[in-house]
């Protein structure tokens, strides 16, 4: 990351952060995506992300620190919209998968629409410590970092979020096993 | 069942699957309104060492830890400092982080280090406490201020944990019981599972967890200056099994390696005299 274009935009240089924006606009919406798993939901985070980075530029102490501070920005953007968006998903159940698993759930793994149901169930905050950590690939210290928390909480989000896919793709699979259905 | 790592790994070959690049009308959406946007005024005041100690954010900071099961035992262990004066610090100019890696590592991998060539004074021990629970002592500076833990099991609540308060740094340490059947060995994970992170990260992190001295003992540095950039506070861990006794010293603040270990080489352990009536 440029710091002298960052330096720029926080003196409120408007093409200045058009350049930044274009530089890390890919990374931003493809974070913003998986965490809310919508692409409309994750458009307006990126948005309001980008608008709320312009802002609060000036109060950027680390000129270096750029990239993670509007992640953080967008990850808090992606809290919004998830916030938003539960009002009309929260009655939405989800049905298990139709087709072939096996009691131990070995093939619901390997199943991407299993993994998607069981992310769609982790809370949000869970989600981005997740994706921060295994799609960006951060050490859970830079994602405490990054997200202002404690890196104990780091990793208890991480744990929790692993947890709770384990669970909910045992629950899915025996689910089907049974012939149960979700109503 | 599946275990964590195959979840992991399932995981992260699903999140590679997905957009990689954002589309163009949502960037340009965005700029457009920048455009008509102004910025606000940096009317911040410069960073200040109490702003991390008010009560009020360790309190949050030891809810989020009880209720997320997650952090360090300690930070949930007892009340907060109403107020702390700053010692003469490091410099709390940012420092940097190292390079990401997606290994879970031990935490001083990924933290700064304390500031070169400024150690701190290290503060002279005068004192001795005695804890009424824990089964062991310790030397502590004059005007530090002592507030006993109840003892009796896991901090995880208020009042556990010994405290031991002084300027801009305090002190917390407590030790439970081990099971009949648990190994120091089990212990130690159990103990880095509850505490630090899940199991698979446990795997990988405590085989790397330096050797410290802790009175005569050896024992394991489990946070090593966990340190954010920019912050002159600092937080160390460090556990150890004694006579079938899990023990377990942190202290947070200003501070650096050479002081935390001063504190631990005056330990004293005596299991015998440990009471396990808290919780």
């Amino acid at each position: 990351m440029d710091r002298d274009l960052v330096e720029q935009a926080r003196r409120g240089d408007r093409e200045a952060f058009a350049v930044l924006v274009h530089q890390v606009s890919d990374s931003l919406y493809a974070v913003a995506h998986r965490i809310l798993r919508d692409s409309g939901l994750a458009e307006d985070a990126l948005q309001n992300a980008l608008v709320l980075a312009w802002r609060r530029l000036p109060h950027l102490r680390e000129p270096d620190r750029f990239e993670a501070w509007i992640h953080r920005i967008l990850v808090h953007a992606c809290y919004d919209e998830s916030q938003r968006a539960r009002s009309w998903t929260a009655n939405v159940r989800v049905l298990p998968a139709d087709g072939p698993t096996t009691p131990d759930g070995t093939a619901a793994i390997a199943d991407r629409d299993e993994l998607e149901r069981a992310f769609r169930r982790l809370p949000i905050d869970q989600r981005a410590v997740f994706v921060l950590h295994h799609y960006l690939g951060l050490p859970l210290v830079e994602v405490a970092e990054m997200l202002e928390i404690p890196a104990g909480t780091a990793r208890s989000r991480l744990h929790y979020a692993t947890r709770g896919l384990r669970d909910a793709l045992a629950a899915d699979a025996e689910l089907v096993v049974s012939g149960g259905h979700i109503a | 069942m599946t275990d964590d790592r195959s979840i992991e790994r399932a995981a992260r070959s699903w999140l590679e699957i997905g957009p990689t690049a954002a589309p163009e009308r949502a960037v340009d959406a965005a700029l457009l309104r920048i455009r008509s946007t102004p910025q606000e005024r940096d009317l911040r005041i410069p960073w200040r060492l109490h702003e991390m100690f008010t009560p009020a954010r360790l309190a949050a900071a030891a809810l989020v830890g009880l209720l997320a099961i997650g952090g360090t035992y300690l930070l949930v262990s007892g009340p907060t400092p109403s107020t702390i004066t700053p010692l003469p610090s490091p410099s709390a100019t940012p420092t940097a982080v190292p390079t990401a890696t997606a290994t879970p590592t031990h935490s001083s991998a990924a933290v700064a280090p304390t500031p070169q060539g400024t150690p701190l004074p290290i503060p002279a021990l005068s004192k001795s406490f005695t804890s009424p629970a824990g089964g062991y002592s310790l030397k502590y500076p004059t005007d530090w201020v002592i507030t006993p833990g109840r003892g009796g099991g896991y901090p995880s609540g208020p009042g556990i944990a010994d405290r031991i308060d002084g300027p801009s740094v305090f002190l917390r340490a407590f030790s439970i019981p081990i099971g009949a059947s648990q190994t120091d060995a089990q212990w130690l994970e159990s103990y880095c599972e509850q505490g630090i992170g899940n199991a698979t990260f446990c795997q990988d992190a405590i085989p790397t967890w330096p050797a410290i001295k802790i009175g005569s003992v050896t024992g394991r540095l489990s946070q090593d200056d966990l340190r954010m950039p920019g912050d002159p506070n600092t937080y160390f861990e460090a556990a150890v099994v004694v006579g079938h006794r899990g023990y377990v010293f942190a202290m947070e603040g200003v501070l650096d390696e050479a002081i935390f270990q001063t504190f631990l080489e005056s330990v004293r352990f005596d299991p015998s005299a440990a009471r396990d009536t808290g919780t």
